[in-house]
């Protein structure tokens, strides 16, 4: 599924139309990233978490040329799927 | 840093603040949103959102492993996994206090345990002065212009920048002694030589501002010619002819069924240069809000580039305004040459 059907799908479901629901879409997104930013994490029930983590610098060695390379600290959004879904998508994939 | 943790609610109520809209209809929205994710990723599999990023359900085979607690070889089941690759956008949104840094190179003759030795010992002041997130995250910012912020270097309380100078720059000057004394001279130095860096930064971007401004004006100011297809747009040719040739028989067979549906065809508005003729009618579609013509032609012909012949039967001249509410009769079509319907030929095309 990709972005177009993704608003398609969407749209249908929320009885807008497909430029309007692509509008609200990107309103969304907006803010969930303004939200990352911040810092903050995201719980949603039956879905899963997404978080900000994070991950320290580190030394990383090159192993064909033994270079060694100091990798800087960075913040990574992160996405854990809660069980409920991980059960529906278990289901899908055997289908 | 705002460290909080947000329910679907909580997002609801900020949209509804950010685009001044009922809370009501956000919060129904963003349960869409989430439900269309999930059934996106069981049907599909991939759920592809522009800006935010990719959902995946990815297999993940069988492995042995060994139990934690026992120490005996236990064998974890293949089981799928949902993952979720922020868009490059998104990631560089959330990355933000450390885009300014970039993976250096570490000269073979640094000693690695000396700079950790110099970290440690400058990260115990750096706990004592006020320890929240904030100066942490500020860093990167910081090591860039420590003077252009706070020009005052000699105050002890700015060791937040010197801590950085021998992690960031000692790699590329081979400096494991750069100690604290040491490398507080050239922080007092710097001032001037970053400002006229600064400036010049300053200057070239205002410049590229301006070119692009004008690129921008120039390339609006052309007429807006708007590409309006037409009905009669050859846009179904891409359909390959892969039928041309079938065996002897199949080909008169073909021909037969070709002359009839070339009967059939005359009580139909036709499309002069498509592959199909319009024989019948596989019945009528109400335009509601989210569907598209191409939607439909997806749906009946599997195929969204035969929109086209919806046109042509409903009279519609200009495909990017139908009006709401229209009801169209979808076309039944068979191929001019083999008489097959669409989706027959595209089976057929896959069989080759």
């Amino acid at each position: 599924m990709n972005n177009k059907e993704f608003i398609s799908a969407l749209s249908q479901k929320e009885g807008l139309l497909q430029r309007d629901a692509q509008k609200m879409v990107n309103l969304l997104v907006a803010e969930l990233s303004a939200q990352f930013e911040n810092g903050s994490t995201l719980a949603v029930q039956n879905f899963g978490q997404f978080e900000v983590k994070k991950k320290l610098e580190r030394v990383v060695v090159n192993p064909s040329s033994g270079q060694r390379m100091l990798v800087p600290p960075k913040l990574v959004l992160n996405f854990k799927a809660y069980p409920a879904l991980k059960e529906r998508t278990q289901k899908g994939g055997e289908v | 840093m705002t460290d909080q943790r947000l329910n679907p609610a909580d997002l609801a109520s900020a949209l509804a603040r950010r685009g001044s809209l009922p809370r009501r209809y956000c919060e129904d929205f963003v349960r869409s949103f989430f439900d269309i994710i999930e059934e996106g990723l069981v049907h599909d599999n991939l759920v592809k959102i522009k800006g935010f990023g990719t959902f995946k359900v990815v297999d993940i085979d069988a492995r042995e492993s060994v139990d934690v607690n026992t120490g005996a070889r236990i064998e974890i089941a293949s089981h799928t996994k949902v993952s979720f690759t922020p868009d490059t956008a998104l990631r560089d949104a959330v990355n933000k206090p450390f885009l300014a840094f970039q993976t250096v190179v570490i000269n073979d003759d640094t000693d690695i345990q000396k700079m950790e030795a110099i970290e440690e010992e400058t990260e115990e002041p750096q706990v004592e002065t006020p320890a929240t997130e904030e100066p942490v995250l500020e860093e990167p910012v910081t090591v860039e212009e420590p003077v252009a912020e706070e020009p005052v270097a000699e105050e002890p309380v700015v060791e937040a920048p010197v801590v950085e100078e021998p992690k960031a720059e000692a790699p590329k000057a081979e400096a494991p002694k750069a100690e604290a004394p040491v490398a507080e001279a050239p922080v007092c130095e710097k001032p001037c030589r970053c400002h006229c860096f600064w400036h010049t930064l300053l200057w070239l971007l205002t410049a590229c501002l301006f070119l692009i401004l004008g690129y921008c004006a120039a390339y609006y100011w052309r007429p807006i010619e708007l590409p309006t297809f037409t009905c009669d747009e050859p846009a179904t040719e891409v359909v390959e002819p892969t039928t041309t040739e079938p065996t002897d028989s199949l080909a008169a067979a073909a021909d037969q069924g070709a002359a009839t549906v070339a009967s059939a065809a005359k009580n139909y508005p036709q499309q002069e240069d498509g592959d199909y003729w319009i024989v019948g009618e596989l019945g009528t579609e109400k335009m509601t809000a989210g569907k598209t013509l191409l939607n439909m032609a997806l749906k009946y012909y599997k195929d969204k580039k035969l929109f086209t012949y919806i046109c042509t039967m409903n009279g519609i001249t200009n495909p990017d305004i139908v009006p709401l509410d229209m009801e169209l009769r979808i076309p039944e079509l068979k191929d001019k040459k083999t008489g097959m319907t669409p989706i027959e030929v595209a089976e057929a095309a896959k069989n080759q």
